[in-house]
């Protein structure tokens, strides 16, 4: 039998989004074995990272969506990951990101390969609304969320410990 | 860019060797949820680590181009179980593993499943080499192993199990497999 994933690779002014693989293993491995991974249940062991990745890739043959690889045009770098993530126990898909390496934060990386990957859960999927589930310690990613213009929602409370929800919109959506 | 990959449909007497889907989802959950018969194989505390491990069986099959079929029982269509090789990052080597789930014990299905993995293994995948990882006390599965012709070589501290005994498998020349 042949499973086939009909995915568009989206693309920004300085990334690729697609479908992640072997290729990103070594990138998505070390990110998960550092401090750093510390809101993705970080750090952990490699046979750990390594069950993780897989479940993000497999979520894909499951849902049909799921969290996209970032891969810089000119490097060829895994720099991170954005999309929906949605286990069994999210009542909805989670709009997610990572950066792999300390080395890709500031220069705005991850907000373009969220704005790539919501505009498309909007215009293409047709998705009303993706919520953000983010640790109330997580400076970084809540400073993201706002600058994407997602708006706090008190109304549905995220089921993950100590995090906040929230809310993207399509732009000139009434929230 | 389509994406596509391959999980090949394989046939026994009795059985169906075939892709996971979602729906055959709660009858891994209730095996894997139960301590004493996923003892052996991976008991997960909850439904949502359930279903990590479910989605990651799909994600080795990307990543490595292997994993878990669904065993699906010809006579009832139902799951009765899971045959495949795995070999996550931290394994010692790829291994051979089966699971036959409740109510279908008995009927030789875990024999018949790993046996058509390891021929398919061999054949389609080129394998030279095959162990099973077996955590010592799980007399039915050392049975089994010794009944495929497999062979202790080794204790040692798998990443995930703890101590387990690794078993080799016969290789595809002594099983007259292959060209190899």
């Amino acid at each position: 039998m042949t499973l086939s994933l009909n995915v568009p690779q989206l693309e920004t002014n300085r990334l690729i989004l697609r479908v992640p693989g072997a290729a990103d293993m070594p990138a998505m491995l070390a990110f998960l074995g550092e401090d750093r991974a510390e809101f993705y249940g970080g750090p952990m062991n490699e046979h750990d990272a390594w069950h993780k990745f897989s479940a993000y890739v497999g979520q894909w043959m499951l849902r049909g969506y799921g969290m996209y690889s970032a891969v810089l045009k000119d490097s060829g770098d895994t720099v991170g990951m954005a999309g929906p993530f949605h286990p069994s126990h999210f009542d909805e898909p989670e709009m997610s990101w990572l950066l792999t390496d300390a080395k890709f934060e500031g220069r705005g990386l991850a907000a373009e390969a969220c704005q790539a990957v919501i505009a498309h859960l909007f215009s293409t999927l047709g998705w009303a609304n993706v919520v953000s589930y983010i640790d109330k310690a997580n400076h970084g990613s809540r400073k993201l969320a706002e600058r994407l213009g997602a708006q706090l929602d008190t109304d549905r409370p995220s089921p993950v410990p100590n995090c906040d929800s929230y809310r993207h919109y399509p732009q000139g959506a009434v929230a | 860019m389509s994406m596509t990959f391959t999980i090949p449909r394989l046939e026994t007497d009795n059985l169906i060797l075939r892709a996971p889907e979602q729906s055959d989802f709660e009858t891994y959950v209730a095996f894997a949820l139960d301590p004493v018969r996923s003892a052996g194989f991976g008991t997960e505390e909850n439904r949502s680590d359930a279903w990590r491990w479910f989605a990651c069986n799909l994600g080795h099959w990307t990543l490595r181009g292997y994993g878990y079929f669904t065993v699906e029982e010809k006579v009832s269509g139902k799951p009765c179980g899971l045959s495949g090789i795995w070999a996550p990052e931290g394994w010692p080597e790829p291994e051979i593993g089966w699971v036959v789930y409740e109510g279908f014990e008995g009927k030789g299905i875990a024999f018949e499943a790993a046996a058509r993995t390891r021929e398919w293994a061999y054949t389609d995948l080129g394998f030279t080499t095959l162990t099973s990882n077996i955590v010592p006390g799980n007399i039915r599965s050392v049975a089994l192993a010794e009944r495929l012709g497999a062979a202790f070589e080794r204790e040692y501290d798998n990443v995930h199990m703890g101590v387990e005994q690794l078993y080799r498998h016969p290789s595809p020349a002594d099983l007259g497999i292959g060209a190899s």
